[in-house]
């Protein structure tokens, strides 16, 4: 090895990077100024995941001004997001033409954040999604509404969104568009739906993402009223069929928070042939979930409905006999059975006798509370 | 069960498996490929590998990270906003000279995590100067052309705005 003090500049640029990735921003921006190759890899750590947001508006306009500009600061660009704070979504626009000119493949993840918790920014959805940033992102969150008035059926070019493996969405209730029909995620593994209640377009996108679809959470929260989410027949239904069709699923996690029994998981079942994990609270589903339960399925997590205005059946577990039924006669893998209600003392206890026999895990809320009491 | 370890200037140092485990391509050496094979470990106490790039200095200061980590895991992912050990800050000191050389040495014996344990070692060194000073501390020259300057002037208006807001 050298003995000379200067052998940092003859390091490969991956350790200098490595070096980097420990540095501040104010010790970034001096060894920034030190020379070419340090310049190259202070960038790097500089802009490599940007923020731009309406409470900060004064130095987003900066950035994406820093970023129109300097080639080099825009191509070090790997996460952005974007924090909306107002009403409208036009605020920012001006300053985000930069996104339009970065390179395929550079951006790995975009965020799209709103803090006055309106989901509806189809402008900027609609420049992300169209983008190369937002076509090339790996990550994307984003809101449900975009590019209403552009939309023509013959007209309007697909998007491929070819990267995506994750996406987290939000769907204002009722929110209905075509638009997402346009929209391919040939890779998208992971998909996490947040809404205050059903909007027609969800089952739209569910549709279109059946094919790779692996992991799927649907949330739906009502705020501060606790009576839960209504849902109609007609919305039951289609949504129903859009869960049918994903045929690919290993992990299913709805939490509908409805207002009254919704059997939406009940058809859908039979078709979900390569569940592995399923949890969901009562509400969603009826007692014929246990006997259509995918023979796949091999943990099970029944929740509680919270909400006050939802019917109470302290007994529902009596309809849990033809599980432990199926798995004895080898026709169901179910491992592990964990509900997470208040249901009665007595069933749940022969229940987990009748568990155990099966060789099910049975786990259970009422019973961990007894058990501590002893 | 240990290892002879030869150093650039000849001289060995003995050490035991588990410290010699730590340093990844004497790993690799001893268990070769017979390791994956599934065959009993071929080396005996006679055997010694030489490191021909790390002086004695260097090794024998690596081998006390090793001798530390023999039981335990160190950290090998991080990001600026990690925080070590004290044991590890005080090891690895505010040497400039002697911290490259130790992460130079860490790259080429495939140790990830003395190698992340250096690079935030050199970025500690290089907080807190000024782009002068750093030039300075490793005699570097900087380069830039006229151009370059300008460029970075602009990016530089945003930086000292988001540091400083006014």
């Amino acid at each position: 090895m050298m003995d000379d003090l200067s052998s940092i500049e003859h390091l490969p640029v991956e350790l200098l990077n490595e070096i980097f990735d420990h540095l501040d921003t104010s010790a970034a921006l001096s060894c920034a100024q030190v020379c070419r190759l340090w310049l190259a890899a202070a960038r790097r750590v500089l802009y490599r995941r940007i923020e731009l947001s309406h409470q900060d508006l004064d130095r987003s306009v900066k950035l994406g001004h820093t970023l129109l500009i300097c080639t080099e600061a825009r191509h070090s660009v790997r996460h952005i997001k974007i924090t909306v704070d107002a009403h409208t979504d036009d605020v920012l626009l001006p300053h985000l033409a930069w996104i339009n000119d970065v390179r395929e493949g550079q951006i790995q993840k975009v965020v799209l954040d709103d803090n006055t918790s309106r989901p509806s920014l189809p402008l900027l959805t609609s420049l992300l999604l169209k983008s190369p940033a937002g076509r090339s992102a790996q990550f994307l969150q984003l809101y449900g509404s975009f590019f209403d008035d552009d939309f023509h059926p013959s007209g309007t070019r697909a998007i491929e969104l070819q990267n995506l493996r994750r996406m987290n969405i939000s769907f204002a209730p009722g929110y209905d568009s075509p638009s997402w029909m346009l929209v391919h995620f040939p890779r998208l593994l992971m998909l996490d739906i947040k809404s205050s209640g059903y909007s027609p377009a969800m089952s739209v996108l569910l549709r279109t993402v059946s094919t790779s679809l692996q992991l799927l959470w649907l949330t739906w929260r009502t705020g501060n009223t606790d009576m839960g989410t209504s849902l109609q027949p007609c919305d039951q239904a289609s949504l129903t069929g859009a869960l049918s069709a994903l045929t690919r699923l290993l992990s299913l996690s709805v939490d509908l928070n409805l207002s009254q029994p919704a059997a939406v998981l009940d058809d859908a079942m039979p078709h979900l042939v390569s569940l592995k994990v399923l949890t969901c609270c009562r509400g969603a589903f009826s007692e014929v979930l246990f006997s259509r339960l995918p023979p796949t399925v091999v943990l099970l997590m029944l929740g509680s409905n919270t909400n006050d205005g939802f019917p109470r059946d302290n007994k529902f577990l009596r309809h849990g006999w033809i599980a432990a039924a199926r798995v004895r006669s080898g026709e169901s893998a179910l491992k592990y059975l964990w509900y997470f209600d208040h249901g009665d003392a007595d069933i749940e206890r022969e229940f987990a006798e009748e568990c155990q026999n099966a060789g099910i895990d049975f786990l259970s809320v009422g019973l961990l509370m007894d058990s501590n009491q002893d | 069960m240990s290892i002879t370890l030869i150093s650039k200037e000849g001289a060995q140092f003995l050490v035991s498996k588990p410290v010699a485990d730590r340093i990844g391509v004497v790993r690799d050496c001893a268990y070769g490929a017979d390791f994956w094979l599934g065959y009993a470990v071929a080396t005996d106490d006679s055997m010694g590998i030489t490191l021909a790039n790390v002086t004695s200095s260097i090794l024998s200061k690596i081998l006390v990270w090793c001798e530390h980590y023999k039981d335990m895991e160190p950290l090998v992912d991080g990001d600026s906003n990690m925080e070590f050990p004290e044991w590890d800050m005080a090891y690895i000191g505010h040497d400039m000279n002697q911290i490259l050389f130790v992460l130079e040495a860490a790259d080429y014996l495939h140790i990830p995590g003395l190698l992340l344990l250096a690079c935030k070692g050199i970025a500690d060194v290089l907080d807190g100067r000024n782009p002068r000073g750093i030039c300075d501390l490793l005699g570097i020259v900087m380069d830039f052309s006229h151009r370059q300057e300008v460029d970075m002037d602009k990016e530089n208006g945003y930086w000292r705005w988001f540091l400083h807001p006014t």
